[in-house]
């Protein structure tokens, strides 16, 4: 697929949040309903946004590394099939779909000429700077900053400087604690980064920074280290 | 009920109506959300059997699904199948009724049902 041809502009991640906000608010107004979690991005979609959601396994979707896409002119986002059965990954595509009608649609009709794709696509590998905008759009749609941090209170546990492990285990009783039933242990990890209940740890990949900062010119870890002296020292001993 | 409309459109807008989910349609009806896309696209023609079921989670008229979807009824067959020479020769002589002429027959036939 030919790439994006309009430059969109940087928005601070606070504004991003209050979008997403703003957009749980104002369904709520719409519905009449609170918004509980999980929080429904499939209904915000279709049933309020008015965009009709095509799960589908054809053209760009035969690829598995097209996750979503949204087509404007014809209010469809398409989520690729292999998603379906994966909770955490359907509705974060789809919240990541309306990541895209929030912060980019606009701009995306008024600057676009006639070698702009009708389609804004997520990938699971490439991300530029509207890509990774829409992805923290879905995070604070489907984890609000208010809920995350109420189900966190609730669980009593340290925040702050953490392991990748124990961020994995902590992202996992949050999201039991708060329901977040439609997210993924990655999603929740990164959205706990985000937000301030765990450091030390990488984004996305969720290693260790620790680890990362104490390899050598060689690239050796401390772990390699220590365990070549470990050897080291046995191999002497047996010789 | 509409000649207008397709099964397809039909199908958007019953989902639409009842605020469902295309996967969660398709849970209920016990086929994949693409399957659900795809009869909502017109690239897939539903079964009767699974016309029924989809007329049953919409809450929707069920001979307006199968007429819109070109099916019969199962217990429609059933029913020409048992009365193999009497149910053409009736439609045949039925063909150029009016509607109120039908309305007044299906009465009749209502009346002879509870007999």
């Amino acid at each position: 697929m030919s790439e994006l041809n309009i430059e969109f502009a940087e928005i601070s991640l606070a504004d991003i949040e209050a979008k997403a906000q703003k957009l749980i608010e104002d369904y709520e107004d719409n519905t009449g309903k609170r918004v509980r979690t999980p929080v429904p991005v499939e209904s915000i979609a279709e049933h309020y946004l008015g965009y009709t959601i095509d799960i589908t396994n054809e053209g760009l979707f035969s690829d598995p590394h097209y996750l979503g896409g949204i087509v404007f002119d014809e209010n469809i986002i398409r989520v690729n099939a292999s998603v379906e059965n994966h909770e955490g990954r359907y509705n974060f595509t789809i919240a990541h779909e309306i990541g895209h009608h929030m912060l980019h649609r606009e701009q995306f009709l008024a600057s676009r000429d006639a070698e702009t794709p009708n389609i804004m696509c997520r990938e699971n590998k490439a991300k530029p700077l509207v890509e990774r905008q829409a992805d923290q759009f879905a995070s604070a749609l489907l984890m609000p900053r208010e809920q995350v941090s109420r189900a966190v209170e609730k669980l009593h546990i340290p925040t702050g400087e953490i392991t990748a492990k124990a961020l994995r285990v902590m992202a996992s009783q949050v999201i039991k604690s708060g329901g977040f039933t439609n997210v993924s242990n990655t999603a929740m990890a990164n959205r706990l980064i985000t937000l301030g209940f765990a450091r030390g740890v990488d984004f996305q990949t969720g290693r260790s920074i620790d680890m990362l900062r104490s390899t050598d010119a060689r690239g050796y870890s401390k772990t390699d280290r220590w365990l070549y002296k470990k050897i080291k020292t046995v191999f002497n001993f047996i010789r | 009920m509409s000649l207008d409309i397709t099964f397809a459109e039909r199908l958007c807008q019953l989902r639409a109506e009842r605020k469902m989910g295309v996967r969660e349609l398709g849970r209920a009806v016990d086929v994949t959300g693409m399957h659900i896309s795809n009869l909502e696209k017109g690239k897939s023609a539903p079964s009767s059997d699974l016309v029924i079921k989809l007329a049953t989670a919409l809450d929707a008229n069920v001979d307006e699904l199968l007429f819109l979807a070109n099916q019969v009824s199962p217990e429609v067959i059933d029913v020409i199948h048992q009365n193999h020479l009497a149910v053409p020769n009736f439609l045949r002589s039925a063909k150029n009724l009016t509607p109120e002429q039908w309305e007044k027959l299906q009465k009749q036939v209502d009346k002879m049902s509870k007999e």
